[in-house]
């Protein structure tokens, strides 16, 4: 049975959607940080927002849930179709010498995916109520991702082979 | 396992300090830290009584990311200093962590004997087969036919160790092997290990970008192994023998005696003075 | 106090196979014990485990006496094989006493050709007339009696050595001691000697037995030690197995470690959770922990470690003596890394510098190298009760909670409070790498420079008091000496003394930090200073020219090991000195 036919009700599905969210903020946050530490601003400041939105759409989650009791489920728990929530960027998948276009190709594949997730659950849930408020979700994720493809559409650099460092590996200690 | 309860729920990021870490970008140990703070969340364990003991090396860097008791000691020695806090401090949860090239080349003695001596410590081993912070060296886990070190220009040509196998026939009591890829998995993992009663030992598998891009792949090989956990050491040496090192999961568990060291209730010193009266 | 010189008495009892030479020693110094005495036993062997040749030399008198003599007065061969071994360590005079077992073959050459008396007895003949008695019993009882000991604790002594072997041994074995103690030959060719009547000494107050490594344990548990680590090491073993169920029993821990890069390492981690911890080896062992005793000054973590030094370089000579790692004690860490190095002049002494040691390790959240060698942590000595008074030094300075804790706060002293796991708030990573105040590594010059200051400024600016040296005696001829050569340095000094030198003897107990001002004051008035030491290389004689400046014409005595610098030696050097 997939995990779309096994979410039978809105308090599980919201506690997925706001780890959803929350995981993807965090390794947002998580980017950021390594690019700041690797001097690459324009991809940090990227990251941040994508982090922001992230937060943003955890919260929203936590105020369709006021009044519920969400189940705590532990992070391994969660019965993704990968490794980590859909919405979270793979660490693999960065490099300091990564740009701005390399963010966003990353982050609209994150979305895909968190929609992917929502539309899902939207057509095969048992329940209603689980039904109407994935199949919400799964239109935001859209709108989000039309907003990211136009961010890209705005920027100029490529998201071609990372450009190359001449300088060799250093060796701090 | 049970999920402590406490007032104020323990989040990760209570276990993290603010300094950011300088593992370059993709690097597998991000995940190990993300795993170590969200099992000790889990576990709500409050952080001034838990130590992390590192040696040198990328990962042993580790320490300095998180906001618990840390030691940053010498090269391949924590698990000697992480067995003398333990032994001085038994309420004290003790982690170690390191890479392949300090646990396993220089401090493949202490490795062996902690396994052996079975404290309860859990070390975990971010493995990525090279010497990262001295720029790309093979490592005891290096594949023999990796030539893209100056030291072994036409590979080492030898065979690698099995960190697993090395861990059961030394002895230990708890052996997992752990994906950066699934830091949530490596959570659990590390939930388990943590609460198990001895020494356990977890091998992450944590790609190096820099020095090993091919690893970058490693998500694509890395699997779970079938079977779960077995008590039979024979059944776990077939498991780590028939796998080829990429099958991830908790593979050995085992309760052997625990060793703490001898101590009674504080008597005083003046029986021992009287020893050497004529 | 009775003191006349016949009263010093050293005796060598050597036998193989064994013979149990060395049991008899041992029974011998506790019967000088018994009967009022001071002394001191060394021992020597063949390389044998078991079965080989081996030497007990005592040294017997009724004051406090802690260093062998130039030579002996008697040796009891209970047989002659393999003795040449011993013909170096036991210096026979001309009116010294040989007494051998006709049974035990001929005499080798060398011995004959001294040319000093030789009384013969049938040791293990008279040992056969009793059941289960033993030639060495037999031996133990002709010494007692050419001691003039009283046989009256004899019984006694024996009864606790062999009780567990079984009633008939340890009969069998006081039947054998009557009957040396009874023999003849011997209970006349002591009445023929000068000063033979019994002299009873006065000492009345409490004696120890013990040896130095007994000591320094005793010093270590003194000083608050609660943990150990423990790799096994000649000579340093015994130090650790005599710590071990007496640590246990005041609520600490032993560990034995797989190596001593273990070792110091597990002392590092003990010492971090807050427990003062230290650790024994000998040359070998520290050359290892070198690594080790740096990250304890790096991360300033008190840790103190005791090395028994042995003959070296590499292997050396495992079980003999010498003071060759006084190099590495000091130099031997990489980078600038101040630390402690200090060392114990006599057995009493090698409890109170280790009691400072640890008490100094912990104020000054450093490493202390405790330096001592194998003649004193494994002879045994009888001595007056150790009595002394340390300074009033502070305990390891602790932090509590406290928000924005800085684990190297750059304080006055250069003392940074020190948080132990547990201690809420004030979570920190100890580190090896050169590190800010709040411990996060750093490779900045204002960093490294300040770190270093204050790891130098808290030894330079401690005030380590009046115990830096022992100082004894008055003029303007001084010896300079440190660790177990003091003995025979005051002893030496004692009979230029008695022939019209007065020889001031400066026994150094602390090396690092050296006390230059304070050997200059000490050195007012002296015009000429004999430098005393166990080592080929001059180590102290290098140490005291690079740390000290003396102005006065100094002459350097070194012999290394294997054999101890004796009173004799010494004096000699005065022969022609003017």
């Amino acid at each position: 049975m997939s995990l779309a036919e096994k979410m039978t009700d809105v308090a599980t599905f919201l506690a997925y959607s706001v780890a959803l969210e929350e995981e993807s903020a965090e390794r947002h946050d998580e980017l950021a940080d390594m690019m700041d530490v690797h001097h690459n601003p324009e991809v940090a400041e990227t990251f941040r927002k994508l982090a922001g939105y992230s937060r943003l759409h955890a919260s929203e989650i936590r105020e369709h849930s006021s009044g519920r009791q969400l189940p705590v489920i532990a992070p391994w728990d969660f019965e993704w179709d990968g490794m980590e929530g859909p919405e979270t960027a793979d660490v693999a998948d960065v490099s300091y010498l990564m740009s701005i276009a390399h963010a966003l190709k990353i982050a609209t594949g994150n979305e895909r995916r968190a929609h992917d997730f929502y539309h899902e659950i939207s057509e095969h849930s048992p329940d209603a109520g689980v039904r109407a408020l994935a199949a919400e979700f799964a239109a935001e994720e859209l709108e989000h991702l039309e907003l990211l493809q136009e961010w890209q559409a705005r920027i100029t650099d490529s998201d071609d082979e990372f450009v190359f460092d001449p300088d060799p590996a250093h060796t701090p200690e | 396992m049970e999920q402590a309860t406490t007032a104020k729920k323990a989040i990760p990021k209570d276990y993290k300090s603010d300094y950011k870490p300088i593992w370059c970008p993709g690097c597998g140990d991000f995940a190990v830290l993300n795993a170590i703070t969200k099992a000790l969340a889990f576990l709500a364990l409050p952080r001034e009584e838990v130590a992390l003991i590192t040696g040198i090396g990328c990962s042993s860097r580790i320490a300095g990311f998180t906001s618990l008791y840390g030691f940053h000691g010498v090269h391949g020695r924590s698990l000697a200093v992480a067995a003398g806090l333990k032994a001085a401090r038994p309420e004290l949860t003790v982690l170690v962590a390191g890479g392949d090239g300090d646990g396993l080349s220089i401090g493949g003695n202490h490795f062996i004997h902690a396994c052996r001596r079975n404290m309860n410590l859990t070390y975990i081993m971010m493995d990525n087969e090279v010497y990262g912070m001295t720029k790309g060296q093979a490592s005891p886990t290096t594949a023999a036919d990796w030539e893209q070190s100056k030291l072994t220009p036409h590979g080492t040509g030898i065979r690698p160790f099995k960190p697993a196998g090395l861990a059961l026939t030394a002895g230990a009591s708890f052996i997992a092997r752990g994906f950066s890829g699934d830091p949530n998995g490596l959570a659990r993992m590390l939930v388990e290990a943590i609460s198990h009663p001895g020494f356990s030992f977890v091998q992450v598998l944590s790609p190096c970008p820099t020095f090993c891009p091919e690893q970058m792949q490693w998500k694509k090989q890395v699997r779970i192994f079938e079977e779960t956990d077995t008590d039979d050491p024979i059944l776990a040496a077939q498991r780590i023998q028939a796998d080829d090192g990429m099958s991830t999961g908790i593979i050995f568990r085992q309760e052997y005696a625990v060793f703490q060291a001898q101590s009674t209730a504080g008597a005083d010193l003046e029986p021992i003075e009287q020893e050497f009266a004529i | 106090m009775n003191a006349t010189p016949s009263c010093d008495i050293s005796v060598a009892i050597t036998g193989s196979g064994g013979a149990g030479s060395i049991t008899a020693g041992e029974l011998l110094l506790g019967m000088a014990g018994s009967n009022g005495c001071f002394g001191v036993m060394r021992r020597s062997f063949g390389p044998q485990i078991r079965g080989g040749e081996a030497a007990a030399l005592v040294r017997v008198q009724h004051q406090p006496v802690e260093c062998m003599n130039d030579n002996f007065d008697l040796l009891l061969a209970l047989d002659w094989r393999n003795a040449e071994r011993f013909a170096g360590e036991i210096a026979l005079r001309p009116d010294s006493v040989i007494i051998a077992d006709p049974a035990a073959g001929e005499i080798p050459a060398p011995v004959r050709e001294l040319g000093v008396d030789i009384i013969e007895v049938p040791m293990k003949a008279l040992a056969e007339e009793v059941e289960a008695g033993r030639p060495n019993m037999v031996a133990l009882g002709l010494l007692c009696q050419w001691l003039g000991f009283s046989p009256d604790e004899a019984g006694r002594s024996i009864d606790q050595a062999f009780r567990a072997r079984g009633e008939v041994i340890v009969r069998g074995s006081q039947a054998a001691f009557d009957k040396g103690f009874t023999e003849p030959s011997i209970v006349a060719a002591r009445k023929a000697r000068p000063g033979s009547e019994r002299q009873v000494p006065s000492w009345s107050e409490t004696r120890w037995q013990l040896n130095g490594n007994e000591a320094c344990g005793l010093g270590a548990l003194r000083g608050g030690i609660r943990f150990a680590a423990a790799y096994p090491i000649t000579p340093a073993s015994d130090l650790l197995e005599w710590l071990s169920p007496r640590l246990e029993k005041l609520g600490g821990q032993l560990l034995q470690a797989e190596d001593e890069l273990a070792s110091i390492n597990m002392v590092i981690g003990a010492s971090f959770g807050g427990v003062p911890a230290m650790t024994a080896t000998s040359g070998p062992g520290l050359a290892l922990m070198l690594e080790g005793i740096g990250l304890a000054v790096a991360s300033e973590t008190p840790a103190v470690i005791v090395d028994v030094m042995r003959g070296g370089p590499s292997t050396g000579l495992p079980t003999k003596s010498e003071q060759t790692d006084l190099n590495m004690a000091l130099y031997g860490m990489h980078g600038d890394a101040p630390h402690l190095v200090l060392g114990a002049l006599d057995h009493a002494d090698c409890i109170l510098t280790t009691e400072w040691s640890v008490r100094l390790a912990e104020a000054l959240q450093t490493a202390a190298v405790v330096l001592t060698d194998q003649y004193l942590a494994q002879s045994r000595a009888l001595i007056p009760e150790p009595r002394y008074t340390l300074p009033e030094i502070p305990a390891r300075s602790t932090a509590e909670s406290a928000a924005e804790y800085l684990r190297y706060a750059d304080t006055p002293s250069g003392i940074s409070p020190m948080a132990i796991p547990g201690t809420a708030e004030c979570t920190h990573v100890a580190e090896g790498l050169e590190h800010r105040e709040n411990g996060r590594p750093s490779t900045a010059a204002a960093d490294h420079a300040r770190q270093l200051e204050k790891r130098a400024r808290k030894l330079r600016e401690f005030d380590f008091g009046e115990h830096w040296a022992d100082i004894r005696g008055d003029g303007t001829t001084a010896i300079l000496t440190w660790g177990s050569t003091t003995a025979a340095v005051r002893e030496a000094a004692d009979r230029l003394q008695d022939a019209g030198t007065k020889v001031k003897v400066i026994a150094l107990r602390l090396l690092l930090p050296a006390s230059p001002d304070r050997l200059a004051e000490t050195l007012q008035g002296v015009d000429r200073v004999l430098i005393v030491e166990q080592s080929h290389g001059r180590q102290f004689h290098h140490y005291l020219r690079a740390h000290y400046d003396i102005d006065a014409e100094c002459r350097t005595h070194a012999r290394p090991g294997p054999l101890p610098i004796t009173p004799g030696e010494i004096v000699e050097q005065f022969v022609n000195w003017s």
